[in-house]
């Protein structure tokens, strides 16, 4: 699933690891979610959205070929 | 004291644990072999004791070693809870199912078509290797998996 983590992170100043340590994960699983080779569980992904004070669909960007990964 | 520190001090506890247990196998391994005549070698005992005292050991290190240092300690946790992890291991465990499966079906197969005298019977040093790889084979793709997993998934 693509997203805009990578850029909003870098808006926000935040380091990998930071990211990393706010939403309680592995900095291995922000750089995943940042390739788009993960896609996160409902629950980390508000989590993320929290963080940057977006809504879930303004983070991560849906379309029906995700529906096959 | 936060819940990461709750969590750290329980695994530490587990690990002290697991240090002494290994060091009772170890002494019941040492007086078995000495005072009792068993049927079977007691140095098995003593090897299992030492290898949990070498994982208790281990944890109890590894743990103790990020106590002082907080932001050390909730990236441990962080670490261990991370969701990517447990898919990981989960799908790495699932494969290894399915290849130990395969290979206990595949010597089931083996072993009804040889009693029927289909197939030529196993002999027993034939039979070990196979049940040790039965063993290692789906270990390896365990490992392998997660390993595989956690640089490219």
């Amino acid at each position: 699933m693509q997203n805009h983590l990578g850029e909003m992170r870098a808006q926000k100043r935040l380091t990998q690891q930071d990211l990393a340590d706010l939403v309680n994960v592995s900095r291995q699983t922000i750089i995943s979610l940042e390739h788009g080779r993960y896609n996160p569980s409902i629950t980390l992904a508000f989590r993320l959205a929290r963080v940057f004070g977006v809504s879930v669909e303004e983070l991560f960007i849906y379309s029906e070929e995700d529906n096959h990964d | 004291m936060t819940n990461q520190q709750e969590y750290l001090h329980r695994r530490v506890r587990a690990g002290w644990g697991l240090l002494a247990l290994g060091a009772v196998l170890f002494a019941a391994g040492l007086i078995l072999r000495f005072l009792f005549v068993v049927p079977f070698n007691a140095r098995i005992v003593s090897g299992l004791g030492i290898f949990c005292a070498g994982l208790g050991l281990g944890q109890v290190l590894r743990y103790r070693a990020t106590r002082s240092n907080r932001q050390a300690v909730a990236r441990l946790v962080n670490e261990e809870h991370d969701e990517r992890n447990h898919l990981i291991r989960g799908q790495a465990g699932s494969r290894a199912f399915w290849v130990s499966l395969a290979m206990t079906y595949a010597a089931l197969m083996w072993l009804s078509f040889a009693s029927s005298g289909s197939l030529p019977t196993p002999t027993p040093d034939g039979l070990w290797y196979y049940l040790a790889a039965a063993v290692i084979v789906p270990f390896v793709v365990y490992v392998g998996s997660i390993l595989y997993e956690e640089k490219y998934g």
